[in-house]
């Protein structure tokens, strides 16, 4: 079953041109969804999920047209959206059940049943009678997760899912997700471009509403392999170098500034090659669609 | 630093809306605790003005009793809220002293106390402003008696109980401890009271009360009604005390918590953490616990959407939990359950007069003093509910779920339903608690069980759904309570302004009184059309809510709601709906509309202008008077129909030929039909004029009737039930408790009654002021009896049927019961002469008799009301005694005292018969041990059976000063009555509220003021007033010699007449009863308006060498003569007065018993008086009885200082 959205646009009441014609199709694993802050992801997810109906285009999720049978793509769906908040005076269980209730687990033995893994899963069992008000970030998130798990959904958003999370956490919560997706469709948007490489089997990456990459993150790396060079100059001469070769990304080290430059051949001036990541990528995509240089300190 | 950071909290905590909710919650039950009678906080308030120093002061008091759960709420979250939010750690790591720290919080949350409790004297100011107050319970607006109390009592108390909620909150960090120590210092305060009532130390216990409750009652317990709406609150002994002790003890509590506070996180007293300590994870990043495989990944099966019952049961079960568990809702409804508590433990306390607690005089109560609450909670909760996830930004989860967002919807509405019916269930089962807990085991259970569910409930079913539209339409939650607010308001405003329709009222019930003899009344037709026109509205608005209710982040314009969600569902509950208010407001608007009129105040006016326009004309048309009455009365109580015969034997007493004669019959009443079946005379007539709104009929004779002749006249009409009207239906006819009054029955001449009273409404319409009463010389007023003008003494017959289940009554002596068709006939004879003032009743009554010499007394009553009956009869032996002893034989062979349903509060004396309201003396509850109480049943029966001599043996013309001849002969005889039963310490007690009844009457009078033998509409002239005159001149005359007077008074024209008699006649015989020494006080009290200013300066007392003590009483006296408009001019005294020296009262009482008592003659200016008495004595002063009419009883006597 898979999820085929076509031609998608949105501008808000305000002007925001947030989706300009995004056309994705995506199956079942892990998508992973990359953009700077304000690209559309989350009014892409928003839209995906129904809450709120886009100007035009289509989403249909295998038969299901989504935006005429919301109700039909709600009961296949779990959402964790990036910023939430839960019943604060209401105990994690209680707030567990009734999700899972308001996601169909209509039988009460069966959802107790649930809850009771789910609180497990994302490791809340000992503190699931507790008020919520008291969570931490991370304990909030967890139950958040644990939420959007509830009710065997076969496409499963989420939205920036491991920023409260430690390390941990964070593993328990990709392995999760690794665990389910074989079936389900999970789309996935992170700042991490490093999640992105090792859990997604496609991606993709998007800018002021438009796709400008889509992928397997193998493949897109293949378009750029042979064509990253790194060089560490000192940090006054930075300027210097970003005036002569197309820089993609400028990361500072040990009082250094390490240099990524996208070049067709060698450039020459004392870079040399590196085994390109997802980031370089992504940084130049954003580059090139931005039809300029990335900032200094990016 | 300090001044920034308490700048910050102030404007945080006015920035909070639940700091504005408090304010409003306290303007709320201030602004109608004033200005309806809906709430009370506090005791019954009798004769002291809702707006007095003294009730204000109560007021708040009582409100920093039940408030301080508020305080905990505001004090207690300003000290926890930075630990729980974590702010604390960017707090405690800048430069932040302790003492700047704990000091900006506390004077900030000072502040917003301060601020949550002056809503009390802003509401109570605005309530006393408004212009539906009852202007009998407020006095006119002085701004310092709202302040200065609160000065006293209000800011003193926010200071202490701040401060012990500051001190527990920074000491514990525990939303528990805070809340505990609040209830603990409540709990702790009541059980204080129980102790020290037992002990009877005054200042102990002045001084264990944080609120000053008691502190205020002490420092004003010698204070008449007069005194406490007049007097500011005194710094006195005991309230300085208090208010010292309680600021010292709140001092005491800040400089522990200032001292003993830690800032270190993590390091309060009590080492408690609110937070939940993260799980324990292992540092590395292996998942320790297995994730079963199966685990989420289940997305095998398809899964639906929860079906819409199930899902809206979780809505509705889960909503409701969250609902619950929350502070503020706690809050409220502890607040509104004490409060309802607290009205129903007053409710059965009047003025001066008790009752049992009935099970219906608690459950109106209940529900009356609970509607505020429900309208807070309504309308602060739907706002929740509707915004809950927006708020809390749980929106985007909980719209994404398959939910239907139709079971959101109604989970959320049956929530909120849910909880309101059980916070009413809570209530009303308190409400039950509070009669047992007084010792009353009787609880009518079906009384609660309908007052608060099928009577009040549905309503709140209706604004529940108003409530959660205005909250889906609007952009913000507080636009939303706006709308709610706004409703509630145009409902009150609505009807004040005349627009009465309850078609036009969301949530409306119809008017309903219960009464332990007719039940429910027929309530019901009238209550299910108005209630399923409710929840028919309901259904709309809910529908409507549906479409409108926004789902996920960007809402689809309402266009596209629209298209989506009006569908089949939405539709048929809309055309159901709509189909419902259509079929139930028709059924209203037949009832109310077309089976009987509607009318609105206005057209009320002018129907009366009408009136009055087409028939005054006729007012001096001359009647024949009615010397026989003969009624055949059929009433048919469970069809609710009748049928009236009245057959008038008249005779023209006039000196020339009378052609034609005006009639006036009884005309449709609300939810009442009549009909005119017949109207002949034994000749011919013809009619010249017909009004069939008015009942009036004018006709002419065919041979006019010459002077001495007789004419008979017979009427029949029918009287049938027909549907319901808006608002109150006429309740003369009902299944149980008929009481059909002399309206019913045909009358002659013009009668006044139509016409409109009020005098400013007059002028608005063009006409002439109301009439006074006719001067004592008017030669045709003397002609006739003062409220029977058409008739002179009658001979009277009356043949009454009923349903074979009840008794039938109508004045006169029983000679014959008979069953016949299956109906109940009595036939009741008069053996005596008597004005032509009847009723007619019926009910099924338990009679329990008695019998004074050769009469039997009867009292019939609803079997479960048998609380006064044994001292009903007992008054009536010990009247019936008195009265034949004192003023002449009683003129009939039976005495019957009936009860009738409490639509109306009143008792009423007919010839040998007396229908009295079970609202008032047979549920009045006498304590015979307590002096203070002024047992009310026995009162008005000896009142009721004195009016046997007063008026109806001697009837009074109808001019100025009847009513004296009436009402004032009567209210003394019984006071003379029931004094000889309960003593002197009642006769003070029942002085002191005549002169307060009588000095209050007069400041609110609005026309001009009547000597009592002009009396014409005064009320507190002829009781109040005449009862002290009677009284003060017995004094001076002495029992035997003013008795003696009245009786010749009665000798002299008993049963006679016309002329009538005037009140000439009644003071030719106490003038000459009066020595000319005394004969001013005839003048002063009877003739005039004279009012006396006596007040004892000093009083001192010396211990001589024998052991006796020499008192010295120093007193000024002043006299002023009032004209009508109340203007006053001193003039000289020389009267004689009681001065006198006192002994310790005993508990209870105002004095002791006289030590020295001398009756002198005091002039006007300052004089020394001094006596020997042989003990110590502890109070003295002039005038201890309060004979005279002075507006300040208080200053009468003082204690004695040596």
């Amino acid at each position: 079953m898979s999820l085929r959205i076509e031609a998608l646009s949105k501008t808000y009441p305000n002007g925001v041109h947030a989706l300009r014609g995004i056309s994705l199709t995506i199956e079942p694993g892990m998508f992973g969804l990359l953009g700077p802050n304000g690209a559309g992801k989350s009014s892409l997810m928003r839209t995906i999920a129904t809450l709120q109906p886009p100007d035009a285009g289509t989403i249909h999720f295998g038969d299901i047209d989504v935006l005429a049978e919301p109700e039909r793509l709600r009961a296949q769906l779990g959402y964790l959206p990036q910023e939430f908040g839960l019943y604060p005076n209401m105990p994690a269980d209680a707030v567990l059940d009734h999700f899972a209730s308001l996601k169909g687990v209509g039988d009460r033995g069966e959802r107790k049943a649930l809850v009771d893994r789910l609180l497990h899963q994302v490791n809340l069992h000992e503190v699931r009678g507790k008020s919520v008000g008291g969570f931490s970030g991370g304990m909030k998130q967890r139950l958040g997760i644990a939420i959007a798990l509830a009710g065997s959904p076969r496409l499963l958003i989420v939205d920036e899912p491991t920023a409260g999370l430690d390390p941990t956490e964070r593993n328990r919560f990709l392995n999760l997700l690794a665990d389910i997706s074989e079936e389900v469709v999970v789309i996935l948007s992170t700042h991490i471009v490093e999640d992105v490489r090792e859990l997604c089997s496609q991606m993709a990456i998007i800018n002021q509403g438009r796709v400008i990459v889509h992928g397997a993150p193998q493949r897109i790396l293949d378009e750029v392999r042979g064509r990253i060079w790194r060089r560490t100059v000192p940090r006054a001469q930075a300027e210097a170098y970003r005036a002569r070769h197309e820089v993609i990304s400028a990361r500072l080290a040990a009082g250094s500034t390490v240099l990524h430059v996208y070049a067709e051949s060698d450039p020459g001036d004392g870079f040399e090659a590196v085994e390109p990541v997802l980031e370089d990528v992504y940084f130049h995509r954003l580059a090139t669609a931005a039809g300029g240089r990335v900032p200094a300190e990016a | 630093m300090f001044g920034h950071l308490l700048a910050f909290e102030l404007r945080s905590h006015f920035r909070r809306p639940v700091t504005w909710l408090y304010v409003a919650i306290m303007f709320l039950l201030a602004f109608f605790a004033i200005s309806t009678d809906a709430i009370l906080i506090g005791e019954s308030l009798g004769k002291v003005k809702k707006n007095s120093p003294y009730s204000l002061a109560q007021m708040y008091g009582i409100m920093l009793a039940i408030g301080q759960i508020i305080t905990s709420a505001l004090v207690g979250t300003t000290v926890l809220r930075d630990v729980d939010v974590g702010v604390h750690e960017l707090l405690f790591t800048t430069r932040l002293t302790r003492r700047g720290y704990l000091g900006a919080k506390y004077l900030a949350a000072f502040a917003a106390m301060l601020l949550v409790f002056a809503a009390l004297p802003v509401g109570a100011l605005l309530g006393t402003a408004m212009p539906w107050v009852n202007p009998e319970t407020v006095q006119a607006i002085r701004v310092w008696d709202y302040v200065q109390p609160f000065l006293v009592i209000g800011v003193p108390g926010v200071f202490f109980l701040s401060a012990l909620i500051f001190t527990t909150g920074t000491l514990t960090r525990s939303a528990f401890a805070v809340y505990v120590s609040g209830i603990l210092l409540l709990v702790g305060y009541s059980i204080a009271a129980n102790l020290i009532r037992t002990l009877d130390y005054d200042q102990l216990a002045n001084l264990v009360d944080p609120f000053a409750i008691r502190s205020i009652s002490l420092e004003t317990r010698y204070w008449t009604p007069a005194e406490r709406n007049t007097r500011l609150l005194p710094l006195g002994s005991f309230l300085l005390a208090n208010r010292a002790l309680w600021a010292a003890v709140g001092a005491v509590l800040l400089a522990v918590a200032f001292r003993f506070t830690r800032l270190e996180v993590g390091a309060p007293l009590t080492g408690r953490r609110r937070k939940v300590a993260p799980s324990t994870t292992p540092a590395s990043g292996a998942v320790p616990v297995p994730v079963p495989s199966s685990a989420p990944a289940a997305a095998t099966g398809r899964r639906r959407a929860p079906s819409l019952g199930t899902a809206w049961w979780d809505v509705t079960r889960f909503q409701a939990t969250a609902m619950i568990r929350s502070v503020p809702f706690l809050a409220i409804a502890a607040i509104g359950m004490i409060n309802t508590i607290m009205n129903a433990w007053f409710a059965d306390q009047s003025g001066i007069s008790r009752s049992w607690p009935m099970s219906w005089i608690v459950s109106e109560s209940v529900i009356g003093g609970n509607a505020l609450f429900m309208i807070v909670l309504l309308t602060f909760y739907a706002g929740e509910l509707v915004w809950r996830e927006r708020q809390l930004r749980a929106d985007q989860v909980a719209d994404a779920t398959p939910v239907p967002t139709a079971a959101v919807l109604l989970g959320k509405y049956t929530a909120m339903l849910g909880v309101l019916f059980a916070y009413a269930t809570a209530v009303m089962l308190a409400g039950m608690a509070v009669p047992l807990l007084k010792g009353f085991p009787v609880v009518d259970a079906p009384v609660y069980l309908w007052h608060t569910y099928p009577y009040d409930f549905p309503g709140w079913i209706a604004m529940t759904a108003l409530a959660f539209l205005a909250q889906a339409l609007v952009p913000r939650k507080a636009i939303g309570h706006v709308i709610v607010i706004l409703v509630f308001v145009a409902n009150i405003a609505l009807s004040n302004l005349g627009y009465t329709h309850q078609l036009l009222q969301v949530g409306t019930s119809p008017d309903f009184t219960w009464t332990d003899l007719n039940g429910l009344g027929g309530v019901l037709p009238a209550l299910v059309t108005l209630h399923g026109y409710s929840l028919s509205l309901a259904a709309v608005l809910l529908a409507v809510t549906y479409v409108v209710w926004p789902r996920g982040t960007a809402a689809a314009p309402l266009g596209v709601r629209l298209a989506t969600r009006f569908r089949r569902p939405a539709r048929v509950a809309t055309a159901g709906g709509v189909f419902g208010m259509a079929a139930f407001g028709g059924t209203f608007f037949y009832n109310a509309n077309v089976l009987n009129q509607y009318e609105s105040r206005k057209s009320t006016e002018r129907r009366q202008v009408e009136y009055e326009r087409r028939w005054r004309p006729l007012e001096a048309l001359p009647v024949p008077k009615v010397v026989a009455t003969s009624l055949a009365v059929d009433l048919a109580p469970t069809a609710r129909t009748a049928r009236l015969s009245t057959r008038y034997t008249m005779v023209n007493r006039t000196d020339h030929a009378l052609d034609s004669v005006l009639v006036n019959v009884a005309s449709d009443a609300p939810g009442l039909a009549v009909t005119l079946d017949s109207l002949v005379f034994d000749r011919g007539a013809t009619l010249l004029a017909a009004d069939t709104a008015f009942g009036v009929r004018l006709l002419r004779l065919a041979q006019p009737l010459a002077p001495g002749d007789t004419l008979r006249l017979h009427v029949v009409q029918r009287l049938a039930a027909r549907g319901f009207p808006n608002g109150a239906p006429d309740r003369s006819l009902v299944e149980n408790g008929t009481f059909l009054n002399r309206d019913w029955f045909p009358t002659l001449g013009y009668s006044q009654g139509g016409e409109l009273g009020s005098d400013e409404l007059r002028k608005k319409y063009g006409l002439p002021p109301t009439r006074r009463a006719l001067p004592r010389t008017d030669v045709a007023g003397l002609q006739r009896q003062s409220f029977t003008a058409d008739a002179d003494f009658v001979a009277f017959d009356a043949t009454v049927s009923t349903d074979p289940d009840q008794i039938a009554m109508a004045p006169g002596y029983l000679e014959r019961e008979w069953t016949a068709d299956g109906r109940r006939y009595f036939r009741y004879v008069m053996d005596a002469p008597m004005p032509n003032f009847f009723a007619v009743l019926s009910a099924r009554w338990t009679v329990t008799r008695g019998k004074w010499g050769q009469v039997p007394i009867e009292v019939y009553h609803h079997p479960a009301h048998r609380f006064n009956v044994a001292r009903m009869i007992e008054a009536s032996q010990a009247s019936l005694a008195l009265y034949t002893q004192e003023f002449g034989p009683y003129q009939h062979r039976q005495l019957r005292i009936v009860e009738f349903p409490r639509y109306q509060g009143f008792a009423q004396s007919f010839p040998n018969t007396v229908p009295y309201s079970e609202g008032i003396g047979f549920v009045a509850r006498v304590d015979s041990t307590d002096v203070e109480d002024t047992d009310l049943p026995y009162f008005v029966t000896a009142h009721e059976i004195a009016h046997q001599w007063f008026p109806y043996q001697r009837m009074p013309a109808d001019v100025e000063g009847a009513q004296a001849l009436s009402e004032a002969l009567s209210e003394y005889a019984a006071l003379v009555a029931t004094a000889r039963r309960h003593g002197l310490p009642f006769t003070q007690k029942f002085l002191r509220s005549e002169l307060d009844g009588y000095l209050r009457g007069r400041a609110s009078e609005t026309r001009s003021e009547r000597p009592l033998t002009r009396v014409d509409r005064e009320s507190y002239v002829w009781y109040q007033k005449g009862s002290l005159a009677l009284f003060a001149l017995r004094e001076l005359i002495g029992e035997a010699t003013l008795h003696r007077a009245i009786r010749a008074y009665l000798d002299e024209g008993r049963f006679t007449g016309p002329p009538y008699a005037t009140t000439f006649d009644l003071m030719r015989h106490l003038t000459a009863a009066t020595p000319d020494s005394l004969r001013y006080a005839l003048t002063d009290y009877f003739d005039t308006i004279t009012l006396w200013d006596v007040r004892a300066d000093s009083a001192t007392s010396r211990q001589r060498s024998d052991g006796q003590y020499e008192v010295t009483v120093v007193a000024t006296a002043k006299k002023f003569r009032a004209d009508s408009l109340g203007n006053e001019t001193e003039i000289p005294m020389a009267d004689y007065v009681d001065v006198g020296v006192f002994d310790a009262p005993e508990s209870g009482a105002r004095l002791g018993a006289p030590l020295a008592l001398q009756r002198v003659k005091v002039k006007t200016g300052t004089n020394r008086y001094t006596f020997v008495v042989p003990k110590a004595p502890t109070r003295a002063g002039i005038d201890p009885y309060t004979l005279l009419i002075d507006r300040n009883p208080g200053d009468n006597t003082r204690e004695i200082r040596d």
